[in-house]
């Protein structure tokens, strides 16, 4: 019965997802673009719900809808693209096509590769689904990921001094210079 | 259980859309978002042979790459304002300083 | 202070780390000195770069001494590890960018935009790398690849206000940012595959994968997406879109650090992925691996990079096709997958950082800045050949410096340049595949077809007549780089003995070199 649900809620959530993300590269107006992205985003957090990822879909909203996905509207306003356009696409159209047949053709061969020989069915570990999710997930990023995470934390230092640089205007360099 | 093969369909195909969209938009701000999508393609084939290897490795990227994409985004929209002040056009067609 | 720190196994960890935590130190030191100093007195922020380049310098010597015998070191559960290579890596990049800081120095007075935040952006991005060459999982090496190319994004748009700088800082952003998703696409599927981010776990687990051959196609599109995100940043054709724009666009003294660093930078990348975790896939079974993919990438970009080299008249943009010409011979050593090759990636690497910022250097020493329009796209003279006219009526010792660096870039001996492609070449006809042959041939053909524009400049600095007569200014910092880089250029191509056994100790860990027993350096002494 739960499985039945479970897969129930997989078909919903993938079909939004595809059906959102195909909204968001072609919608005419920017800002439409990016409410069908944090559509996007909220249904693949909810992906993560079902694969038993809590702490990971709360940053998910938290972090990219809540901040990147603000932040892109913030943008988007203050540079006033918020009209609606004509063409929305290059006429590169010929690569975007290549592009997607490319990517198709070899994604369809190397899944059905991997279907026909069962090589996941045959690695798949025998312990029981995580449960306590956050607590492992935090315990593990302050022991084993610990240097990725200091690293991560000097990109952010970075681009905040990137930002600053590149976004004060004259009015604000004056303060400091 | 929803077999694995499914994440991973679906996580190329938003990849693809992704893909695609970078190559077919126009305006800067929706190429970058492509990006984005392609970046949650990733975090989502991640985090599903996370849980598949009942392991936390996977998930420990995506936080990484959540982290990063976060700062990228910083950047590149700090980017994009500055490229607004001196041309007043986000259209990468119409923004031919330098030779294609 | 090693005892100390020994006493503590915690603090090992911590020692280990020391010379990135130097480095990253004083770049934030560097930031606050942005505020601090009064607006004539920032030159001081590069020396303090400096300083934290030596102090980072001596940590490794230190290191060095200290574990020489014991390597390679594990820390941080496996993520950091300390052996010849990163070692000899963080050397490679600290000596890239103590030049760079020379380099800069000049650039910004001439700008007169001379800001902390450069150096200290510059630092962050080196600090990157050097994280980078000790990477031992996915997970840190996305991570400090990330490190590595914001800082740069930056730095090519560094001066705001300039048109050209800033889209080229938009493109390489967009372009760098999208080949970043691909990688990570590749990274996602390699954990797929195998369940690990760890680079010795997943070397252990690949030739199982193609033992078993059941799941060869999702390898080998793990493998196509990594190299395609890895041939992105050393700017390979057909990924190379970006960088003559780039390299334009940006601050010369970007350009020399860019087309330095963050150049071998990716190769490191390159020796992580496929020479460490990869080595297996070099062929999948019965299909071609990434030795076939990096040959055919390596073919087209040494002909392409070189054919559009020939037809530019920009210096930088000319420059810009040389180095993508470049990343193809380096390529060639990895397609040799031999000890030589390997060898002759790194020994071409130490002789591409002088021989490069040579060059650069000497573009900023002829780079007048005139007055005028300063959104105008051709307010700085020095960047188009005939800025070099008859250089050498109006300073012989830089138009002499600038032929041994022009020599160096071709292959011509007794420089550098050519003592690390003859190393490349060698170790493909040492691999003596057929293909192989027949592309060191085409290799030989390239250096040929470069020979023609650089000997192109040489003739201008030497023959044309005089253009520009407004003598040169260079600057003490500028004298002290072009000295450094053409007295090594000379000195490893007359001398290179000590480099290559260095360079031989920093690859000897990687797992598919076929003839341990030979090295490189007898066989030298006999020619």
């Amino acid at each position: 019965m739960l499985k039945g649900i479970e897969v129930l809620f997989f078909y919903l959530l993938s079909l939004l997802c595809i059906f959102f993300s195909m909204l968001t590269i072609s919608a005419r107006n920017a800002v439409h673009s990016a409410l069908f992205l944090i559509s996007t985003l909220i249904s693949v957090a909810g992906l993560f719900l079902l694969l038993h990822a809590e702490f990971v879909a709360g940053v998910q909203i938290l972090v990219y809808v809540g901040g990147v996905l603000v932040l892109f509207l913030f943008v988007i306003m203050l540079v006033s693209s918020g009209q609606t356009t004509r063409r929305i696409f290059t006429n590169q159209f010929a690569i975007g096509v290549a592009v997607a047949t490319l990517l198709g053709l070899s994604f369809f061969a190397a899944i059905s590769q991997v279907q026909a020989t069962n090589y996941f069915r045959a690695r798949e570990a025998k312990q029981e689904v995580v449960t306590k999710n956050t607590e492992k997930v935090g315990l593990q990023l302050y022991t084993q990921a610990v240097l990725p995470f200091e690293i991560a934390s000097l990109v952010l230092l970075v681009a905040i001094v990137a930002a600053v640089r590149l976004a004060r205007d004259r009015k604000q360099e004056k303060i400091f210079n | 259980m929803v077999p694995l093969s499914w994440y991973l369909i679906l996580s190329a195909i938003l990849f693809t859309i992704g893909a695609v969209g970078v190559f077919l938009k126009r305006n800067v701000i929706t190429i970058f978002m492509c990006i984005e999508l392609m970046l949650n393609a990733v975090n989502l084939t991640l985090v599903a042979f996370s849980s598949f290897y009942k392991q936390v490795y996977g998930q420990l990227f995506v936080f990484i790459v959540m982290t990063v994409a976060a700062a990228e985004a910083g950047v590149g929209l700090a980017l994009v304002i500055s490229v607004f002040r001196n041309r007043e056009t986000l259209d990468v067609d119409k923004s031919n300083i330098l030779k294609l | 202070m090693l005892a100390y720190f020994q006493a503590f196994p915690s603090l090992r960890d911590t020692l280990l780390l020391m010379p990135e935590l130097q480095i990253t130190l004083f770049a934030c030191f560097a930031l606050v000195l942005d505020v601090i100093l009064p607006k004539e007195k920032k030159r001081l922020a590069a020396r303090v770069s400096l300083l934290g380049v030596a102090f980072s310098a001596a940590s490794i010597a230190l290191l060095v001494y200290q574990y020489s015998d014991s390597l390679p070191q594990k820390a941080f559960y496996d993520m950091y590890v300390l052996d010849g290579f990163s070692l000899f890596f963080k050397a490679l990049f600290l000596l890239a960018v103590a030049l760079s800081i020379g380099v800069t120095i000049k650039y910004l007075d001439l700008e007169k935009e001379q800001t902390s935040e450069y150096y200290s952006l510059m630092l962050f991005s080196i600090a990157g790398m050097m994280f980078l060459t000790s990477s031992h999982d996915l997970i840190s090496i996305y991570v400090s690849l990330e490190l590595i190319t914001l800082p740069v994004y930056v730095l090519v748009g560094y001066f705001k206000r300039i048109p050209k700088s800033n889209e080229a800082s938009m493109k390489y952003f967009l372009l760098g940012a999208f080949s970043s998703g691909i990688l990570l696409y590749g990274f996602s599927l390699l954990y797929a595959l195998t369940g690990q981010t760890n680079i010795e776990a997943i070397a252990q687990i690949v030739p199982e994968i193609i033992k078993t051959g059941s799941a060869t196609y999702l390898l080998l599109l793990a493998i196509i997406l990594i190299a395609a995100g890895v041939l992105f940043k050393m700017a390979a054709v057909p990924f190379h879109s970006w960088a003559p724009d780039a390299y334009e666009g940006a601050p010369t003294s970007t350009t020399a650090f860019m087309s330095v660093a963050v150049k071998s930078a990716s190769y490191v990348l390159l020796a992580r992925l496929f020479f460490e975790a990869l080595p297996s896939a070099g062929s999948v079974g019965s299909v071609p691996g990434w030795t076939q993919l990096l040959g055919v990438i390596a073919a087209v970009t040494m002909t392409i990079g070189n054919i559009a080299a020939a037809t530019q008249t920009n210096l930088k943009r000319l420059l810009a096709y040389s180095s993508i010409s470049h990343a193809g011979y380096l390529l060639l050593g990895a397609v040799a997958g031999n000890e030589v090759g390997y060898t002759g990636i790194a020994v071409y690497l130490v002789a591409y950082t002088v021989m490069n910022l040579g060059t650069f250097g000497v573009i900023i020493s002829i780079t007048r800045h005139d007055e005028g329009d300063a959104a105008s796209s051709e307010r700085n003279t020095g960047e188009h050949i005939k800025d070099l006219n008859g250089l050498v009526k109006k300073s012989p010792a830089i138009a002499l410096m600038m032929l041994v660096f022009l020599l160096s870039l071709a292959g011509i001996p007794p420089t550098a340049g050519f003592m690390g492609k003859y190393l490349l070449f060698a170790g493909l006809i040492k691999n003596g595949t057929d293909w192989m042959t027949k592309l060191a041939v085409l290799g030989v053909i390239n250096t040929v077809i470069s020979f023609y524009y650089y000997s192109r400049l040489i003739r201008v600095m030497f023959i044309a007549d005089l253009t520009e007569e407004r003598p040169l200014t260079v600057g003490k910092s500028l004298q002290t780089v072009l000295l450094i880089s053409a007295l090594l250029t000379i000195l490893i191509g007359i001398y290179p003995q000590p480099v290559i056994k260095i360079s031989e100790s920093a690859i000897k860990q990687f797992g598919n070199i076929s003839d341990k027993a030979s090295g490189v350096v007898p066989k030298l002494n006999n020619d």
